[in-house]
């Protein structure tokens, strides 16, 4: 048997996003792999230093723009923990269909990757196609595509435009309605039915956390199509995340969408953190007197997820790397600077 | 039917910020392939640079080695505002010691940005 190394990286169109990945091969076979990343939330954690309130989010949610309005509503949680803001329930409902949107958006991009990377031209496009519609509505809500700094300390930047629970609505109607037939694309095809079986690790850790957790304990791992199980989780949530999105629009909340802040100088540190599908994000937030950033640390699913790419990938063909590599969601944005 | 023209090949050299709105593009309501666009999968094959987000000191040794081994004629398209002018990191810059010919500038560029850069790319191309 032949053994080598294989250098791959930072630039491979087989690479999630930039990376170095160095691989020792026996055959076609990973036998070990070394991997190489930045992180992008170690730059931006010193670049928010000094910021006011109204800008420091426009920074911290370039960490990870699919994730902007979670990390727009992290930073805005930690800030009114800080300044004792209570914010207005109609501001609290609107952060919850942002969150939706954002982890709605987040899965149908897993999803057209995972079919691009098996292969699945028709279903690739597809899925995009949705995604712009969903993106369509995220821009009118926010007057840009990721949603940059619409949630602030206090509640939302604006409230929701005229005709976005309607036309949102109609998108989830129109989605619901292809669900089946993307679902059936999906898992009618060779790559699924036969390559993705036994394919990287098993994870069952419930709903949150789905891969970090098991990332961070490696002796769950075990080898039992991961990968498939990734898939069909995706599948599964974004019904469930329209299910979610309905019981929102159906029980819909007035009032104020903005709390002002007290101009009071009130420095002090706290910390926000969030669950989702990938792992937990926190921000530990420092205030000075003039309410500006004093320190910001970022904790990033992908630190953790890390971890699971040598148990997930070690034994398998070269052939997969791609696939398995996808299937991690690590999210490169937030960890290639 | 005006003439033959070759199609532009395209490598892409950065972060996914901006990338993430060229795939959309790349997606069937804008199909950039319609313009003649079409990814290439190694530089010798490409004819077209596509610099997306800011050019760390690793990205930009990779996009001028990328840059060397594309063949004549070449072309290089900045996309997003990082890539143009720095953005959010203005030390960084574009950075790369390479001739752009399109600047898409944008926080993502929208689709509509980017399609109009590759129609430019095409007068650049006469």
């Amino acid at each position: 048997m032949i053994q080598e190394t294989l250098e791959m990286g930072p630039i491979h169109p087989w690479l999630p996003g930039p990376m170095k990945v160095r691989l020792g091969m026996i055959g076609d076979r990973i036998a070990s792999i070394e991997t190489g990343f930045g992180f992008a939330a170690r730059e931006i954690e010193k670049r928010v230093c000094g910021r006011t309130l109204e800008m420091a989010p426009f920074h911290s949610g370039r960490i990870e723009p699919e994730s902007a309005f979670l990390l727009d509503r992290l930073f805005g949680e930690a800030a009114e923990r800080i300044l004792g803001v209570q914010v207005p329930a109609r501001a609290a409902w609107i952060r919850d269909i942002c969150f939706e949107l954002s982890e709605f958006g987040a899965q149908l991009k897993f999803l057209a990757r995972m079919a691009s990377r098996m292969g699945l031209g028709v279903l690739y496009h597809s899925i995009l196609k949705q995604r712009e519609s969903l993106l369509d509505l995220v821009e009118l809500l926010t007057g840009s595509r990721y949603g940059y700094n619409y949630i602030r300390a206090g509640g939302a930047r604006y409230d929701l435009t005229d005709g976005f629970q309607e036309r949102l609505d109609a998108w989830m109607r129109g989605f619901l309605a292809d669900h089946d037939q993307i679902y059936e694309l999906f898992c009618w095809t060779h790559p699924f039915q036969n390559r993705l079986k036994s394919m990287g690790l098993v994870v069952d850790s419930g709903d949150f956390g789905y891969v970090s957790e098991a990332a961070a304990e490696n002796t769950r791992f075990g080898r039992v199509s991961h990968v498939e199980s990734r898939l069909l989780h995706a599948l599964g949530s974004c019904k469930e995340i329209c299910t979610e999105l309905r019981m929102l629009l159906d029980s819909p909340v007035k009032g104020a969408f903005f709390e002002r802040v007290p101009d009071a100088p009130a420095a002090g540190r706290a910390r926000a953190e969030i669950d989702t599908i990938r792992g937990s994000w926190s921000f530990d937030l420092e205030l000075d007197q003039k309410q500006r950033v004093g320190a910001l640390a970022v904790t990033t699913p992908s630190d953790r997820i890390r971890n699971a790419i040598l148990p997930a990938l070690e034994g398998e063909s070269i052939e997969d790397l791609p696939l398995i590599l996808e299937s991690l969601s690590l999210s490169i944005p937030e960890i290639d600077r | 039917m005006t003439g033959f023209r070759p199609a532009l090949k395209y490598v892409r050299v950065g972060v996914s910020c901006c990338g993430d709105d060229w795939i959309q593009t790349e997606s069937s309501r804008y199909d950039l392939e319609r313009l003649g666009c079409v990814p290439a999968i190694r530089p010798e094959e490409a004819n077209l640079l596509v610099i997306q987000g800011f050019m760390n000191g690793m990205l930009r040794e990779e996009a001028e080695r990328f840059y060397r081994e594309m063949p004549e004629p070449r072309f290089v398209m900045a996309l997003g505002t990082c890539a143009c002018g720095g953005g959010l990191f203005p030390a960084e810059g574009s950075g790369a010691e390479i001739p752009v010919d399109v600047y898409v500038t944008g926080c993502p560029p929208r689709p509509e940005a980017i399609m109009n850069g590759v129609i430019s790319l095409r007068e650049v191309r006469k």
